[in-house]
């Protein structure tokens, strides 16, 4: 009897292991796997509403219920207090058309209310969204002055989590030191678009 | 206890410690991890229930995880604190378990750094089954959940494309330090424990110690006991034994005399034969003195309670005193100084006895007159029954009063010679007294005469019948004319014999006469006989195994009425016990024997 209880709980013991590597495995995957950074523009497109002065811009686009751009907007407020007026910050919030406002005044929405001299915007016919063409929620573009694309990509270092990533260091060292950061990094959040939606929004 | 034998207490005393230690963490633990389970679900309900697509929204991977893959990491360890609880393998289970979620717990909670306390209040939860080892499988879950991220998926532990060993360390270094602090409070707890086990092994030693001890002194005592029960057991068969050997000679002694005064026509030998019946009776009563007193000092002197009247009692000693008070040209009275006294419990005979005592000693010493005071009070339930004997003699002074109740003492020597007595008296009035757990006690001043008192509590009788019958005497020598009977006489001693022979004579009876027991039997084997005179100690059967015998025949049965000297209750009970139909004292009283006779026709 106690045998077959050692041996049960043998069996038990490999069933769970198993069963938590698979789970943390797939976990991991999901978290750590970036979305689509879509067409780049290596320079400010004109075609942009939002008015680009004599400044550096970072622009960021953001799904207002995306979960994990609430680490990308609290990654945004850690990177604000090295701004010293050398950037102008614009918060773009995806709103398709299906929704009305309320859908687009998220708690996102009431975090991004909260950064001093930022400039939020809802782009509620897409125009920024086609100009741009980001894919994935979080994605920041960081132009120059002159117009250049300096970096494009997340400043999360994974899907919903704060910290250290390539993308905040690296605005941040510029911000700091005028260190030119690496064009583009992953951006980890969710996609702005469901299948086929970019193609009507292109066509519209 | 051996050194060794002491070593391996202590661990077996730990080890049992531990385990209650380790099934209660599990237990609690048990709990934690439903709760937390829980918590997981709700957290991922609250920060990301859903993910997106443009329009398009579906569960959250970080729900179904928070559900499925937190109940699996929870499931295993619950399991086991059910079916191994304070096992290692729960344990180790346990802190896999608590490190895996609080793994997963990080993920749903976005990484934020309170999320990271989780982790080390986890280990410190964990420091609660007081083994270090239980660290071991968190601490490794925590590396190599560094390592496998650091290596396959660097930018979400280090925000870099590439590992780095220092920074794997400055991550690891907080737990390390966490687990170095607990490790040194969890050795600090096991040589609290083992202090503690050493402490209660070396009481539980002394326990023991003096458990053996006192069960040693117990033996010695219970056998001291015996030993000192039996000598007590000896001395009260020796004390009854000398009892029945006095009196019954004296019995026959005293018998004979009483016989002889009926008989005499001459005036000087009926003055001679007075003496000797007086002077026999002194000896009777100085005898019965000195058994007393030797059964006081065996502690084997036991009461008898039957219902009695205090009244009766005082009465009693009156007429018996006043005769000898007129002969010494005293005036002696009685007197109730209180309201009636119902009938109550008590020992007729020692109480008359005291009281016969104290009179005594009143009317050596007095001069003109005794007086008896008694009274009653009832106090809770019971009566305290007061008598004073009061006499204008010669008074005591304190002095002498210290030393009056001790045995064997007397005012002085003076008063031995002038008034004689044996000075047991008092001592055997105090101890009667003692016994019955009443205060005896003396007032008095020189030349101003004594007040002797004695105060016992006595309960009140059950209500019944009334005591006594009227005394008529029934002795008559065509008794037997009236009531024929066919009567056999059991009894060893000659001088017996040929005085029973002549009481039962003055009732008009001729009797048979055997010398035992055995005897007896075959005697009736042959004729019948209406009624069986028993005495007790006999030679070869005794009056007991005698009727025993006889109970058993299947014969006409005769009427068994036991003679004995004894007066005990427990005597008596032995005789009945054993078949007899009755029982009377020696020296036999002719009138009571006949109005039993008389009992029988009618």
């Amino acid at each position: 009897m106690l045998y077959k209880k050692d041996f049960f709980i043998k069996v038990l013991f490999s069933v769970w292991f198993f069963g938590i590597g698979v789970g943390l495995y797939q976990l991991w995957s999901y978290m750590n796997t970036p979305g689509e950074l879509g067409e780049i523009p290596y320079f400010w497109p004109e075609s942009s509403q939002i008015e680009f002065q004599d400044k550096a811009k970072l622009v960021i686009f953001v799904h207002p219920h995306c979960p994990c751009s609430r680490a990308s907007l609290n990654e945004l407020s850690r990177i604000l207090p090295h701004n010293q007026e050398k950037i102008d910050v614009h918060i773009i919030f995806y709103h398709p058309s299906k929704f009305d406002l309320n859908w687009v005044h998220s708690d996102l929405w009431e975090i991004a209310k909260t950064f001093p001299k930022t400039t939020l915007h809802i782009d509620s016919k897409s125009h920024e969204i086609k100009t741009f063409s980001p894919k994935t929620s979080g994605q920041v573009y960081l132009f120059s002055r002159d117009k250049e694309l300096l970096y494009v990509g997340g400043i999360t270092n994974s899907r919903g989590h704060e910290g250290t990533s390539i993308g905040k260091d690296a605005i941040i060292n510029w911000l700091k030191e005028g260190k030119k950061p690496p064009q583009k990094s992953f951006v980890f959040g969710c996609s702005l678009f469901h299948s086929g939606e970019k193609e009507i929004l292109e066509k519209s | 206890m051996g050194q060794l034998e002491k070593e391996k207490q202590i661990q077996d005393f730990i080890e049992r410690e531990q385990k209650i230690v380790s099934q209660n963490a599990d237990r609690s633990f048990r709990y934690l991890l439903m709760i937390e389970w829980v918590f997981g679900i709700v957290t991922a309900l609250f920060i990301s229930p859903k993910t997106w697509s443009g329009q398009m929204s579906e569960v959250h991977l970080h729900l179904w995880s928070s559900i499925l893959l937190g109940g699996i990491i929870v499931s295993f360890p619950i399991i086991l604190t059910y079916i191994r609880p304070g096992s290692k393998a729960s344990m180790y289970a346990i802190s896999s378990g608590q490190m895996l979620f609080g793994a997963l717990l990080i993920h749903l909670m976005g990484g934020r750094i309170e999320a990271h306390f989780y982790i080390f209040g986890t280990l410190a939860f964990l420091a609660t089954y007081r083994r270090w080892d239980v660290l071991i499988p968190a601490t490794v879950i925590i590396a190599i959940d560094h390592i496998i991220r650091g290596i396959y998926w660097p930018q979400s532990v280090y925000g870099v494309l590439t590992g780095q060993e220092w920074r794997f360390l400055e991550h690891a270094a907080w737990v390390l330090f966490e687990d170095a602090f607990l490790v040194v409070s969890i050795i600090q707890g096991q040589k609290d424990m083992r202090r503690i086990a050493t402490t209660s092994i070396e009481l539980k030693d002394l326990q023991q110690g003096l458990q053996r001890k006192v069960e040693e002194r117990t033996s010695e005592y219970l056998k001291a006991k015996e030993v000192a029960e039996e000598a007590l057991e000896v001395k009260a068969k020796f004390l009854a034994n000398m009892s029945h050997e006095i009196r019954t000679p004296m019995n026959a002694v005293l018998s004979c005399t009483s016989l002889l005064q009926d008989n005499l026509k001459n005036s000087e030998n009926i003055e001679l034969v007075s003496i000797l019946k007086k002077s026999g009776d002194n000896l009777l009563n100085i005898i019965d003195d000195i058994l007393d007193f030797s059964k006081m000092e065996a502690g084997v002197l036991k009461l008898e309670f039957k219902r009695i009247d205090i009244e009766e009692i005082v009465k009693d000693v009156f007429h018996l005193m006043s005769g000898k008070a007129s002969l010494l040209g005293i005036n002696i009275n009685y007197k109730n100084t209180s309201s009636s006294i119902p009938l109550l419990m008590g020992d007729e005979y020692r109480l008359k006895q005291v009281l016969i005592n104290l009179v005594n000693n009143a009317l050596k010493f007095s001069s003109k007159k005794v007086d008896i005071l008694y009274e009653s009070k009832k106090i809770n339930g019971f009566f305290e029954v007061s008598i004073s004997v009061i006499d204008d003699g010669i008074g005591i002074s304190n002095k002498n009063q210290e030393v009056l109740f001790k045995e064997f003492s007397q005012v002085d020597a003076s008063t031995t010679r002038k008034f004689g007595g044996t000075g047991l008296g008092l001592s055997i009035c105090k101890g009667i007294v003692d016994t019955m757990g009443g205060e005896i006690g003396l007032q008095s001043e020189e030349g101003k005469g004594a007040c002797f008192y004695f105060k016992v509590k006595l309960k009140p009788a059950p209500i019944n019948e009334s005591l006594k019958e009227p005394e008529t005497s029934l002795i008559d020598e065509n008794f037997a004319q009236k009531h024929p009977l066919k009567i056999l006489l059991a009894e060893d001693n000659q001088v017996n014999q040929v005085v029973a022979k002549k009481l039962l004579s003055k009732l008009g009876y001729q009797i048979d006469i055997v010398n035992n027991g055995k005897e007896a039997i075959e005697k009736i084997e042959e004729l019948h006989y209406d009624v069986i005179l028993m005495d007790q100690h006999m030679p070869e059967m005794d009056g007991v195994e005698a009727t025993i015998a006889i109970r058993k025949k299947k014969i006409k049965q005769p009427y068994i009425i036991a003679v004995t000297a004894s007066v005990l209750e427990e005597d008596k009970q032995k005789c009945f016990q054993a078949g007899m139909d009755h029982f009377i004292e020696k020296p036999i009283k002719l009138n009571y024997l006949a109005k039993i006779l008389n009992s029988l026709n009618s």
